[in-house]
């Protein structure tokens, strides 16, 4: 009995020491990568700091996997990603006294910076270091290219007569101008006693307008406009391809040459040069059939070969969509997705600083959301200065067209890239940097 | 020496028999049965150890339900099997053959479109939902050996098809074929000692496919319980999985092996050593009908190294059976779609068990006494994620039967089984980084399961009844019941953890000739 005992210890024994085999390890690994992030704009990477940016990994479904902060450096490490294809982003919010010390602007409310969201395939081969680039406001395919808003010489010119606007297709793939809304944001060019005030930016507290609701945030989440124009078309007819613009004429004809105005008078040009041919704009602003209050203006022709907008608002008794050549109206482009029927949209009046009651309703309050893309004007004197009509989430700058009223002068994008033959647009959600002033060309390039 | 047999019981290191189909209980031969199923196995003692002839017609109802359980793991189920098996003697061949039906209904199985029988697959699907899995197992297996003076050769074939489907959405089917044959050479070196090697080769598929009776759920990827996600290696990824990519793949398998077997018959007992060492291929893959090409998803490679040893006396009235096993298997696979073939998965499954069982007879009465122990070490290791899980488990079993003989002849036991279970090592981890819906639903569910200790009871109670001839008819009926302690939270987000109790039962009729 004790042999057969003493065997199967043995027996086990030996069981044992097979048992103890070398451990193997997988060969696939996770991965730990880096983010740096910088900010897209010069003008803001000398000026903002580089920490505490948040920086966001999400996977292949959309859930996030990891949240951290940069360094001062503006790095961040992300250990033991698993191989995959992963989302970064980086994303932040300034307060807004610090961005405003920061960058030496004025704005009332805090900043949002974000990143695209950049998708990478991340595996033991792959970059282990990846950047984001942080922008403010959002970007669309669709940008305003050209405003003339200047005009030409009174005399020698055609004084207010050859304003136009252009818009472009800044995307690799054909967008449509049907439906698309154009409008002149109305703001506070002075300050007086009549009217209520943000603090810092010093632009109307639209929160104080009568009827204004109190849910919502009236002064960061809409703007206010006096003109609103769309385009028309049923989707599809209206293509923009790519690298290719639209022009919105006031009056689309060849302003160098005489034409004959609606009343039989003829209106003559004594310096073409100063001017230009509106005659092959892709629409016009024909407001004569909306007139309804004295007489139309005689320049305002309808050119039959130019379709013509819809004019859903004019700013007061307008009789043709004549710009502010002083530059004291911004220009939004938008579409009108979830905002409902025109004839449904609030308006309000500017906000009296002693709250009467006012139900003219001038103003149509437009929400940031839908806003494609916003230019800020601003005054070419500079002796004066409009406050901003737009937060930083629409245009962080603004822009004057130097030479200002009457100097037959617009502003433009500048050309930021040629990508096999398509040009594309500087287009940071900021005007100073993005735009420069040339001679008013339909369909030219800054440079 | 008879008292210390009575009352000492010898305790090694065993293995807890996770036994579903209810051991047959005739205390007349239940060493003598243990060794027949042993040479059923082993095919080199068919003829020294299956009777010469001997038919069995078994039928049994059983079922377990509890929650303490691994998360894929079914809630509850109920299973009906049906068997007939016997031996005979043609010419100079020893023949024996089975045929097994099984049906299982299983409740609340959920992440995991599986067979049971590929415990460490590295691709499979899953969604989070609870199932109602009907498993449907065919089985025929044939054994055979013939001496030839001192030579002898020996063989078997194992044949077997399933289906296993659910029947709520998501609808998992899963059809199965495998096919295994021995053949091996034994010699007689001398009177009592025996040497032999055989060659294993085998091969079957096992083919998947989900769908679904609500034609939306297989469109959206909205995150719902019916969601289909494909788990790649051990919670690497679990992505959704939908039409597009077409939810079906099958499992392509090869076998190869070879065991060598020596029996040595001594004065103090016979002894039998089996090694063996097997290697399997399997291939996940696509058939993609349409374009006639294949999407091979995976490649995983499973070794097998293994041995038995055992030694049985019968002396007087006493019969003793001393069992070691031991068996070390190691997986990796290699993750072909979207990762060029690398390595991501390890497995390593190494169990060793000792079995020491004694039975004494007297006049009417006999007492059989077996004590199991068993260590269990696993280690799942996925590369991508970083997730590990790596335990060892203590498990044994005390039992105690003892059977009355009536004047008829008839036969009553009663056996009592007591359990336990202790985690020697747990090791896991998995960087927060990485978890996904297979570490909620799955990883730290097993991980509590397998830092369980566990202790439980097993009541049998069982009736022969002789015949004329020697036919007999035996009824059993049994009864377990195992309850956890020591489950901890993990802190980590985990849908589920595994509950306290475990329970069996089974109801056996059997009828022998």
């Amino acid at each position: 009995m004790k042999q057969s005992i003493q065997l199967v210890l043995i027996c086990f024994a030996l069981l044992s020491v097979v048992a103890c085999k070398k451990d193997v390890a997988p060969e696939n690994q996770s991965v730990s990568i880096e983010v740096n992030a910088a900010f897209g704009e010069s003008d803001y990477s000398s000026k903002l700091k580089l920490d505490a940016i948040t920086i966001q990994v999400f996977d292949i479904s959309g859930k996030e996997v990891f949240k951290g902060e940069t360094d001062a450096q503006g790095r961040v490490s992300v250990p033991n990603l698993a191989p995959g294809r992963y989302g970064i982003q980086g994303t932040k919010t300034y307060p807004v006294n610090d961005f405003n010390a920061a960058s030496g602007l004025s704005e009332e409310f805090d900043v949002l910076f974000s990143s695209a969201i950049e998708t990478e395939d991340i595996n033991l081969n792959s970059e282990k270091s990846f950047s984001v680039e942080l922008r403010n406001g959002s970007y669309n395919a669709l940008v305003i290219k050209q405003i003339y808003y200047a005009g030409s010489d009174a005399n020698r010119g055609a004084n207010f007569r050859d304003h136009f606007i252009e818009v472009y297709n800044n995307s690799e793939e054909v967008q449509y101008a049907d439906g698309l809304y154009i409008a002149e944001a109305q703001g506070a060019n002075s300050a007086s006693t009549t009217y209520a005030y943000q603090a810092r930016s010093g632009q109307y507290d639209w929160s104080r307008s009568f009827g204004m609701p109190t849910d919502i945030n009236a002064n960061a989440d809409y703007v206010y406009a006096r003109t609103i124009l769309q385009l028309p078309g049923t989707g599809q007819q209206y293509p923009i391809r790519a690298g290719e613009s639209i022009v919105i004429a006031a009056t689309a004809v060849n302003h160098k040459q005489p034409y004959q105005g609606t009343d039989g008078v003829g209106i003559s040009i004594q310096d073409p040069e100063l001017t230009v041919d509106l005659s092959q704009t892709d629409f016009e602003a024909y407001y004569t059939p909306y007139v309804d209050r004295g007489r139309p203006i005689a320049s305002d022709v309808d050119n039959p070969n130019v379709p013509n907008v819809i004019v859903h608002r004019r700013a007061g008794n307008a009789t043709d969509l004549i710009l502010s050549s002083n530059g004291q109206h911004s220009f939004i482009i938008f579409r009108d997705q979830n905002m409902g029927a025109v004839t449904s949209w609030k308006s309000y009046d500017a906000p009296y600083a002693d709250g009467r009651e006012r139900t003219d309703g001038e103003f149509v309050q437009i929400p940031v959301a839908n806003i494609i893309d916003a230019v800020e004007i601003q005054s070419s004197s500079t002796t004066t200065r409009y406050p901003k009509k737009f937060t930083a989430q629409s245009d962080a700058g603004w822009i004057a067209v130097t030479g200002g009223a009457r100097s037959s002068n617009s502003v433009i994008r500048k050309t930021k890239e040629t990508i096999n033959g398509r040009r594309v647009l500087m287009d940071t959600n900021n005007s100073t940097a993005d735009f420069v002033t040339i001679k008013a060309n339909p369909r030219g390039f800054a440079n | 020496m008879q008292h210390t047999n009575k009352y000492i019981l010898w305790v090694c290191f065993t293995f807890l028999c996770q036994i579903t189909l209810a051991q047959e209980s005739n205390t007349l031969d239940t060493i003598q049965r243990q060794i027949r199923y042993f040479a059923i196995d082993n095919p080199m003692w068919l003829h020294e150890s299956v009777e010469n002839r001997y038919t069995l017609l078994h039928a049994q109802y059983g079922g377990m339900q509890g929650e303490y359980r691994l998360a894929q793991d079914a809630g509850k189920s109920r299973s009906t099997h049906v068997n007939s098996e016997g031996s005979i003697t043609l010419k100079d061949v020893r023949l024996w053959g089975r045929f097994s039906y099984n049906r299982t209904l299983e409740d609340s199985t959920r992440f995991g479109h599986q067979t049971r029988q590929n415990p460490s697959a590295p691709f499979y699907f899953a969604s989070y939902g609870n199932n109602h899995y009907v498993r449907t197992n065919y089985t025929i297996q044939a054994r055979g050996q013939r001496y030839f003076d001192k030579w002898s050769v020996f063989g078997g074939l194992d044949y077997r098809i399933g289906d296993h489907f659910s029947n709520n959405d998501p609808r998992g089917s899963i059809d199965v074929i495998q096919v295994d044959g021995q053949l091996g050479v034994s010699r007689k070196l001398s009177e009592d000692l025996e040497i032999g090697l055989e060659a294993q080769y085998g091969y079957g598929q096992e083919s998947f496919e989900v769908a679904f009776k609500n034609e939306n759920y297989v469109l959206s990827p909205a995150v719902t319980r019916y969601l289909n996600y494909a788990v790649i290696g051990y919670g690497w990824q679990t992505n959704d999985w939908l039409l597009a990519r077409g939810i079906h793949y099958q499992n392509d398998m090869k076998r190869y092996g070879s065991q060598a077997y020596l029996s040595y018959n001594t004065k103090i007992g016979k002894f039998y050593a089996t090694a063996h060492y097997k290697q399997e291929k399997q291939v996940y893959q696509q058939v993609l009908r349409n374009e006639s090409r294949n999407n091979v998803l995976n490649e995983y490679a499973i070794d097998d190294i293994g041995g038995d040893l055992m030694w049985q006396l019968r002396r007087n009235n006493r019969a003793y059976l001393v069992q070691l096993s031991s068996t070390m298997r190691s997986g990796q696979d290699k993750v072909v779609f979207q990762a060029n073939g690398i390595n991501n998965f390890v497995y390593e499954h190494d169990t060793h068990s000792a079995k020491i069982a004694h039975t004494y007879y007297a006049q009417k009465w006999q007492f059989h006494f077996e004590g199991f122990a068993g260590m269990t070490s696993e280690t799942r290791q996925d590369g991508g994620s970083g997730t590990l899980l790596d335990y060892s488990r203590l498990d044994g079993s005390l039992s105690a039967m003892a059977t009355y003989i009536t004047s008829k002849n008839q036969q009553v036991h009663l056996s009592i089984t007591g359990l336990a279970g202790k985690p020697l090592t747990v090791n896991w981890s998995v960087p927060e980084i990485n978890e996904n819906m297979f570490h909620r639903y799955v990883y730290f569910h097993d991980v509590g399961y397998h830092q369980a200790n566990t202790q439980g009871a097993r009541f049998e109670l069982g009736f022969r009844q002789p015949l004329k001839r020697k036919d007999f008819v035996r009824v059993l009926a049994s009864l377990q019941t195992v309850s956890a302690s020591n489950i901890s939270d993990l802190g980590r987000q985990t849908a589920t953890l595994p509950g306290l109790k475990r329970n069996h039962f089974a109801l056996s009729l059997a009828y022998g000739f």
